[in-house]
Formats: structure tokens, sequence, C-alpha cells
């Protein structure tokens, strides 16, 4: 069974269509990137996904379950990753372990929680609360509880904009870990180096469109020869250039 | 790939609960509200009662039905309304519905940890009154205050989630709220003795939801009865409650702007 189907997807605004009839899947054991420029409507996408907003027009399924239909349902079987610290500041990490454990119908005892910061490399930081973590410590944080219920599909929303390279590379080492436990991924990323990095397929979304999906070497290889991506090549055409070009031919289209 | 059941209301409602009753206690500006205000009211007010809810065989009882009349709006508009306003902007409401939780329980967790701490606010003010003043109401008066301190509490919550609905972010929200108070604080008497107020004008600040509260729990504390003209207050009092609920709660938006 698929982790994740999206049919047909539209989201509109007033005055505004953000996605327009985008369908893609992420199968078990996937990592699937979303990459595109800002306001090209990757954080609708997920949005819609997490249940957050209802879809214009489309299906979503996540493990088979509709999200229009069964939002409580689906939301059990994902974890969440948002762009912002979005945690509770007064309370201690081991109190959001066990918050949000008892959302997912999980009771953590304070050592319970304590165990799992411990092996998740927070251990000392388990009386302290989320604005005195380092960047790639919140992160850290951030994906502990995305993974407390251990869900079939991670949702992850830039997960690694304003972290130092050393703290995104240990992310990047997390999140690899989760491919291993069989667990699918759904990333959203400005970064091209880390979507080729991390992804067995990459899909390119600009202004609401998904104008491609393969995997990050068919996609240079696709596009290598192509007219359209040689006047962003400097030497031999890189996912960067073939991103840049797609973008490019998207706007002058739009 | 199983799929995973959806939690019961009541396991995701206590884990909400729970946490609330933490933030709440570690909530700074909350304590404030909740100790301070009433106190010092309690301590400081006994020459600002109003002139009109003055008695004279135990005057140290409407004073404390000032203080906790002010405690529990205050709190509604700091405690309550603020804190709102301010973990919408930081996304903490986006962050906690991607969990299975219906979304009403977000907002009923936190008005149950608040409506308590009205309660206990409440039960602070009567012991400081006994040990400062030796006044305590007699067992018919403190049932009917329950009641009072009950409905209050939801009419200072249902202000406050009025005033987070009506406002794109968490600064203007506390700017409204700190008018809020000034006004409070003006239909309660305490700059002003309303007696010196045009007829119109006093009509017009004994329909308000905090004139309603202060009337009905002076008259619980001080006269241990209610009499026609206080059923019809205690209705006004959850006609405002209802209106200032829907428009808050069918107005809100779980994300600032």
């Amino acid at each position: 069974m698929r982790a994740l189907e999206v049919d047909s997807l539209e989201v509109r605004y007033p005055g505004k269509v953000a996605v327009h009839n985008v369908h893609f899947t992420v199968g078990p054991g996937e990592i699937f990137s979303l990459i595109g420029p800002n306001g090209a409507g990757k954080t609708s996408t997920l949005a819609v996904i997490e249940g957050l907003r209802r879809p214009s027009s489309g299906t979503v399924r996540v493990l088979g379950i509709d999200v229009s239909v069964e939002p409580r349902r689906v939301r059990a079987q994902i974890g969440v990753q948002l762009q912002a610290q979005s945690f509770q500041p007064e309370l201690t990490l081991t109190e959001l372990l066990q918050l949000y454990g008892g959302l997912y119908g999980i009771r953590l005892t304070a050592a319970d929680a304590r165990a799992r910061l411990e092996a998740a490399g927070l251990g000392p930081q388990y009386s302290n609360r989320v604005r005195q973590l380092s960047g790639g410590q919140s992160q850290r944080l951030s994906l502990l509880i995305a993974n407390l219920h251990a869900p079939a599909l991670l949702l992850l929303d830039e997960p690694t904009t304003g972290l130092d390279p050393q703290a995104r590379r240990e992310f990047w080492h997390l999140i690899g870990t989760q491919r291993a436990q069989g667990r699918s991924v759904l990333l959203t990323t400005h970064s091209i180096e880390e979507a080729a990095a991390l992804s067995d397929r990459i899909g390119i979304l600009v202004r609401g469109h998904l104008v491609a999906v393969e995997s990050p070497d068919e996609l240079v290889r696709r596009y290598a020869q192509d007219s359209r991506v040689m006047p962003f090549a400097h030497g031999a055409v890189t996912l960067e250039d073939v991103f840049l070009a797609l973008c490019a031919q998207r706007e002058v289209s739009a | 790939m199983q799929a995973r059941t959806a939690p019961s209301a009541g396991v995701t409602f206590w884990a909400l609960v729970r946490a609330e009753r933490i933030a709440y206690g570690r909530g700074a500006r909350t304590l404030v509200w909740t100790a301070l205000v009433p106190v010092c009211i309690l301590v400081l007010g006994e020459l600002e009662v109003p002139q009109g809810l003055r008695h004279t065989s135990a005057p140290t009882l409407e004073i404390v039905a000032l203080a906790i009349t002010t405690g529990a709006f205050a709190l509604g508009l700091f405690g309550y309304g603020s804190t709102l306003a301010n973990h919408r902007d930081r996304g903490i409401f986006q962050r906690l519905r991607c969990a299975p939780v219906p979304s009403w329980q977000l907002l009923g967790a936190r008005s149950v940890v608040q409506l308590l701490g009205v309660v206990v606010q409440s039960l602070a003010v009567f012991m400081v009154a006994r040990v400062a003043y030796g006044v305590a109401p007699g067992g018919k008066g403190a049932l009917l205050a329950s009641v009072v301190i009950v409905a209050s509490g939801i009419a200072a919550l249902a202000i406050g989630q009025v005033v987070v609905a009506l406002s794109r972010s968490a600064s203007t929200a506390t700017a409204v709220s700190r008018l809020l108070l000034v006004v409070l604080f003006l239909l309660e008497g305490v700059f002003v003795a309303t007696q010196s107020w045009p007829v119109w004008l006093q009509q017009v600040a004994d329909g308000t939801p905090v004139r309603l509260s202060l009337n009905l729990l002076t008259d619980a504390l001080v006269h241990q009865r209610w009499d026609p003209s206080d059923l019809r207050d205690l209705s006004g009092l959850l006609v405002w409650t209802a209106i200032l609920g829907y428009i808050g709660v069918t107005r809100f938006r779980w994300e600032s702007e």
C-alpha cells in the first residue's frame, strides 16, 4: 500500500490558485522531496496532507485513508515537523514529550520521556525549555516528537533552514535512518543539495504546478541535452541547473 | 504498513488539560493577574468601593466582591486572552492541530484550566479576607457566590476569546485588553463613582457583564440572598456569555495573519 497518494489536488485562496492539479505518490520507505521557489505551493500541499486545510478539489490519501473524510485518523498515521519552532514555551522537553505522547494515545512516564530524550542525544536538556536549545537540538526534538508514535509517513517542512553545516549533515543522517526503519518521508526544501543527497525521487513544484517527478539522477540524465537547461549550466549539467531551467520556463509560460 | 487508530477523545483531552495546567502555573503574567491584582484590591481597595455598593453592616465583603470580579475579568483578558494570542502567533495551535485531536479540545482544555484558575483565585481572596479582615461569607452566601464566580469566570473567558478572535496579532490583542481593563475599572467605579454618571450611562453600565457580575456577587455575599432582579442579572450575564462565546469561537483563526 502506498504511504501517500495525492490525486488532482487543487488549493485555491481568494484571488489565487496556490496548487494546480497536482498528482504524486510516496511509496513505503521512500524519501520524496518537493522542491520549488518561495510561493510554489509546497506549504499549501503539506497543509492539506496534514489536515490543516481542506483541498479545493482532488483527494489526498494516507495509507488509503482519505484526509477529507477521516482527518483525525489520517493525523494518527503521520508525524509532522513544521518550519517554525512551535512548541509551548512554558513546558520542559520531558513535559512536551508527555503531552505529544498523550495526543497519540501513548502514555509516557517522566522516566520514559527522559529515556527517549537520552536516545536522541537530548538527555542533559530534559528539564530545559525549547528556547534554551540550539538550532540543531531543536530540530532533533522536533523529529523526536514527530516520531513518537512511529508514524508511517513523516512530513518535514524545510527542516534544515537556519542550521549550520554540521547540524544540517547530522540531521540528514537522522532522516536517512528513517528510511532504514521503513518509514516514508515527504520533505519540502529550498536546498537542491539536500534534496539530491536524501531523496529517492524529487518533485519540482513551480507556481503550483508539479513540472517534473523523477529520481535525482534521472532528472539530470533526462534534461542533460535539453536546450532550455544549457544557458544555466557551467560545465556538466547539475540538478540545480535543471531546477533553475524548469522554474524559468514555468515563469515565462505563466 | 498497518493503519493506527486515532486515540480516544478522553485520552487527548486529559493530555491537553495536564499540559495546560503546567503551563498555567508557569505563566508569570497569569500568576500576577491571578494573585496580585485581587489581593492588592483587597488590601488597598477599601476606600475605592463604589458608593452604590457600600453596605454599612459588612463593608469588607463588598471589597471581596470587587477583588474577585476584577481578578476574574483581568484573568480573562490577560491570563487567557493574551496567552491564547501569543501561542497563536508562535504557531503552537497549528502544531497541535497536526495531532489527532478534535479542534474544540484545544480551546476547551485551556478554558477548563483557566476557569479552575478563577475558582482558585477566588478561594485565595476569601482566605486573605478571612485572615486580614476576619470576615467570611455565610453558608448560603458562599453557595450563591460560587455560582456567580463560575458564571463570571466563563463570561470573562468569553470576552478574552472575542478579543483574540477579532485581533490579528498578539500585540493587537494585548493593546485592546489594556484598553478594556481601563473600561473594567471605570465600570466598577474604581476611578469615579458611577453614581456621578448621567442616569442613561449608569443604566448602560449596569447592563455590562462586569457590572452584572459585581452586583450579583455583592448581593450574594452581603445580603446572602437573591431577589428577582438578581435572577434577571444572572440571565443577562448568561446571554452576554452566549453571544460573546459564539462570536469568539466562530471568528477565531488558528493562525495569525
